[in-house]
């Protein structure tokens, strides 16, 4: 009983938490300079009345307090809106790029978390020694190195250079526009993710290997640990079963605060690689001017983020009661 | 601990396969449509070929009347058709029939008949006639459009039979020709089937657009790529040469050239100027000017009613203190030519080539020193109310030539005491700085005519002033104006070139800008296609002759018509031939099918013409015998082994990543093991 009520008070949470990052952003996107037309418009010259025929059928002649609301009711009906570059629903712009972005952030966050939790175990296993070091080391480089230039050189070498892998985008020529998935496209997407997803996934390597050497490292040192080692039991058994699994919520939290901003995607990365990502479309709708895309991608972001932590939350709280109160 | 890991891996797994499953979505149905087979005209050398087109803009529409920017028209333009375009005639640059075969205009250039081609379909089947064109033109003028300004001459339009068209104008119009029907924007006849009795703006054909042009829409990932394929049906016959071109957007410009190097796209839009060189040592890369008779003109706009810039003299030792040559030599590229005056001298007798001012920076202090601004302690000069001579130069950020530029500026203008301070913005906020709250200085912009100097009457015409217009300079002069109205009653070449070098000079004279420039710009493709430039204006000309190398000398038309004669024939007489050899000449046909659907005419053909030879030597001997035929079937080189002798990346791509993934789960559970002892 207590862990539904629990429960429903955090969704009960979630909803005014949403109404107030879509006002905030609301406020954010439209203090900006610039006139959404102007893009539209570019250095061409656009009769005077199509441009203001283009202001009234896009609301942008009303006070913005008007917008505001107009906006506001319109999300509310689970509408966000028309995208005022394609003139094509918000909605479908952001769901033609959620895949790319969700199969980059998927992959990069699954192998780079996978591999830096076995780094960082190792790490705290042997600390203090050789294979400690490497992996702080190791852990160092993958946070300070930028994204755009491993990502840059990742291309010059095994694009360009070597000719291994393809240097952009996310599909051949030959399999755009195909009609169903083949084994075949799905060998291309795969081959066309490898560099993405090793730069990206470089990025978060490091973070998982620090925190899950450090909260480790803290753990073994406890007193229950050198109990279990009194009581005669194997070293590999106190440190999965004993000590992993008392810092595997920290590590679920780490999970989810990176799964959450995952539709984001990675501007950067996704930029360097022509990944049809959100990172990209973030990026371009903001040059654009583009408002119902940008605050319609930063509510699906603040969805999901909320929902994550919501997830998260209800985890931690099915694996440790003290959570509920 | 172990479960831990497999059940990351497995939620991994089913994860990628969902979404690459997501990721495909429906799509469009490849499907073949039956072609005539009397085809024998061969303007391609070779056919077929996927032509991969790379620039930094996707394309905000593509409904040609709604259409404003370059990325936009140009894949318009393979879509739909227009009545007539700009083209090289006998290596000059005039007018070509689109879907205009004979056009002419009346003595009085009131009156402009075009008759049309008869055998023009739109893509989904229905016949291209007058009652599409008429609906189309009759929209500028009922519709607000982008630009709709230029048929407002059109008093109405007629249609005698289906397929003529009568444009009578209200009044005779220099212009209407070269930039209502013809600019660089031709304007594009839209069916009115789809169209009519709907809203232009919102109607679903906007996104996914039918048209008569050499390639058909399939499909257009936004920010990504607009996947267009060949037209079977195409009024032009033999073409298009290729069978699909892709038009893949790229977030920058290093990206994409790193793509044309690599052989990822075949043609690039444009090659900034910086880049020039390095595509120029691109093994296998060509370069070639976008445009001919554009008239694009660089120069700095100067804010000329802002104190001390409103003064004539000020306005003027700028313009001496700028040397063109350097500029363009040191950061725009050392290409196109320095440029005089407003109108580029591609536009001939319409500009004055002696106008304009030469670099004398001696002259230009002389000219400060007079009007009695003197030089600071920091040898920058001062008027005499205190006002410092320290300019903004805005660009638009990310715009590396003017930045560079923008320095060089800096430099000369130092030798006049002036100051100059570069700033970047994006462009939104740029515009609405210089546009709409006249917060500029001066400022790096840009103008073409296209074939007709009125283009610029946006620019340097005084009733152009008002926020938001291009005339952002705020040039005012009551002469320019007289003589540019005027200029608009008359139809006579010789006499409005006359008034526009009048226009000209007397502009240069006020100084209200900096001509810098006379643009050419490049773009870039890789050798294997050809075809290069398809016209005077390549954002505004159908890519329908760029040819693929390594495409089939046999034409689409030619595969398609053998196929289905075998496939006729072989229905004819299938009763006569013996279950296994019908089988055996069945499977070729598919083969054949096959290969077309693949782009390969030449195998296609060949595989239909080994059908038909079959059906023929299956059908002369009376009743083969069971033993023989089947073997020498199979001795024969049958397509089955051609096929199988392509190599296949694929596969070893397949074994690469196999062992890369056993070797992942072998370390994983040699780690894993060992924790257990």
């Amino acid at each position: 009983m207590g862990l539904a009520r629990y429960f429903v008070k955090r969704i009960l949470f979630s909803i005014p938490l949403i109404l107030i990052i879509i006002t905030i952003n609301f406020i954010l996107v439209h203090i900006a300079p610039g006139d959404p037309l102007s893009y539209i418009v570019g250095t061409e010259y656009v009769s005077p009345e199509y441009l203001q025929k283009l202001r009234s059928e896009y609301g942008l002649d009303r006070p913005l307090w008007e917008r505001y609301f107009i906006y506001i009711s319109k999300v509310l009906q689970l509408d966000l809106g028309i995208s005022y570059r394609f003139r094509e629903p918000v909605i479908n712009i952001i769901l033609e790029r959620l895949p790319a972005t969700l199969l980059l952030m998927l992959v990069s966050i699954g192998w780079s978390s996978a591999v830096g939790i076995l780094i960082g175990v190792r790490a705290a296993k042997g600390y203090g020694r050789a294979s400690d070091k490497l992996a702080s080391t190791l852990a160092s480089i993958s946070v300070s190195i930028p994204t755009f230039w491993l990502g840059i050189i990742l291309i010059i070498v095994f694009g360009v250079m070597l000719r291994l892998t393809p240097t952009q985008g996310m599909l051949s020529p030959n399999f755009m526009g195909a009609r169903q998935l083949t084994p075949e496209m799905m060998i291309d997407i795969l081959w066309h993710l490898i560099l993405p997803t090793l730069t990206l996934g470089t990025v978060y390597l490091g973070t998982y290997i620090r925190s899950v050497r450090s909260l480790l490292v803290d753990e073994l040192g406890k007193e229950y640990i050198l109990f279990a080692h009194a009581k005669g039991l194997g070293s590999s058994y106190i440190l999965w079963r004993y000590a992993f699994r008392a810092v595997s919520p920290s590590i679920i939290a780490l999970l989810g605060l990176n799964l959450g901003t995952m539709l984001a995607g990675a501007t950067l990365t996704e930029t360097v690689f022509a990944w049809p990502g959100m990172g990209r479309l973030i990026y371009e709708s903001a040059i654009a001017r583009d408002y119902p895309v940008i605050l319609g991608i930063f509510i699906f972001i603040a969805i999901s983020v909320v929902l994550t932590n919501l997830i998260v939350d209800m985890i931690n709280a099915i694996l440790d009661p003290r959570v509920r109160y | 601990m172990k479960r831990f890991i497999l059940s990351i891996a497995v939620i991994i797994l089913i994860s990628i396969s969902i979404f690459i499953q997501l990721f495909i979505g429906t799509s469009h149905e490849l499907g073949l449509a039956t072609v005539q087979a009397s085809e024998q005209n061969r303007p391609c050398p070779r056919y077929g070929g996927v032509l991969v087109i790379g620039r930094t803009d996707d394309s905000a529409t593509l409904n040609p009347l709604l259409t404003i920017d370059d990325a936009s028209f140009m894949v318009a333009n393979q879509i739909f058709n227009s009545l007539i375009e700009r083209a090289f005639v006998d290596g000059q640059l005039g007018y070509k029939g689109d879907l205009a075969e004979e056009w002419n205009m009346s003595p009085d250039g009131m009156t402009l008949y075009f008759k049309l081609v008869r055998n023009a379909t739109w893509h989904d089947g229905y016949p291209l006639t007058a009652e599409d064109v008429k609906f189309t033109l009759e929209l500028y003028l009922k519709e607000s459009l982008p630009q709709s300004a230029f048929f407002r001459v059109i008093d109405h339009v007629e249609t005698p039979d289906n397929y003529t068209v009568i444009i009578k104008l209200k009044q005779p119009s220099p212009t209407f020709v070269p930039l209502a029907l013809a600019f660089w924007r031709n304007h594009m006849i839209i069916p009115k089937h789809l169209y009519e009795g709907t809203n232009i703006t919102t109607n679903p054909y906007n996104l996914k657009p039918i048209g008569s042009g050499p390639f058909k829409f399939v499909e257009w990932k936004k920010g990504d790529y607009i996947l267009l394929e060949r037209n079977e049906n195409y009024f032009k016959a033999g073409l298009p040469c290729l069978d699909k071109i892709i038009f893949k957007v790229f977030p920058n410009t290093e990206a994409m050239l790193k793509a044309l190097s690599t052989g990822e796209v075949g043609a690039v839009t444009l090659v900034p100027e910086p880049n020039l060189e390095e595509v120029k040592s691109m093994p296998g890369v060509k370069l070639f000017p976008i445009f001919t008779g554009l008239g694009l003109v660089l120069y700095i706009g100067i804010n000329t009613q802002k104190y001390p810039l409103n003064i004539k003299e000020v306005r003027q030792a700028l313009n001496y203190a700028i040397n063109k040559e350097e500029i363009i030599k040191l950061a725009l590229g050392n290409v196109g030519r320095p440029q005089r005056g407003i109108f580029s001298s591609e536009l001939g007798p319409f500009h004055d080539p002696t106008v304009g001012y030469d670099y004398d920076p001696d002259k230009a202090n002389q000219i400060l020193d007079s009007l009695g601004f003197k030089r600071g302690p920091d040898g920058i000069r001062v008027t005499p109310n205190g006002t410092r001579l320290s300019f903004r130069l805005f660009f638009t950020a990310g715009d590396l030539p003017r930045m560079r530029a923008s320095e060089i500026v800096k430099e000369q203008f130092k030798k006049i005491g002036v100051e100059i301070i570069p700033q970047s913005y994006d462009w939104p906020t740029l515009k609405e700085m210089i546009t709409v709250k006249y917060d500029f200085d001066l400022v790096w912009f840009g103008h073409a005519t296209g074939p007709d100097p009125d283009r610029l009457y946006v620019y340097y015409h005084g009733s152009q002033i008002y926020p938001g217009s291009w005339n952002y300079i705020r040039y005012n002069n009551s002469e320019v104006n007289r003589l540019w109205d005027l200029s608009r009653t008359i139809v006579d070449q010789n006499k409005r070139a006359e008034i526009f070098r009048q226009i000209e000079r007397i502009v240069m004279e006020d100084a209200p800008v900096i001509p810098v420039q006379e643009r050419v710009l490049y773009a870039a493709y890789r050798e294997e296609f050809q075809g290069f430039p398809p016209g005077p204006y390549w954002y505004a000309n159908h890519l329908e002759t760029i040819w693929w190398t390594k495409g089939s000398i046999r034409s689409p038309a030619e595969a398609r018509s053998l196929i289905l004669n075998a496939s006729n024939i072989l229905t004819k007489v299938s009763s006569m031939i013996p279950g296994d050899i019908l089988d055996k000449i069945r499977s070729l046909i598919e083969q054949a099918n096959q290969s077309y659907r693949e782009g390969n005419y030449d195998r296609a053909y060949e595989l239909a013409s080994q059908a038909l030879s079959q059906i023929e030597s299956a059908t002369k001997t009376p009743t083969p015998t069971p033993l023989t035929t089947p073997t020498e079937i199979i001795k024969t080189p049958t397509p089955t082994e051609k096929v199988s002798e392509k190599p296949g990346p694929d596969y070893t791509l397949l074994i690469a990543i196999t062992v890369i993934v056993i070797i992942v789960i072998a370390l994983t559970s040699y780690v894993i093991m060992r924790r257990r002892r």
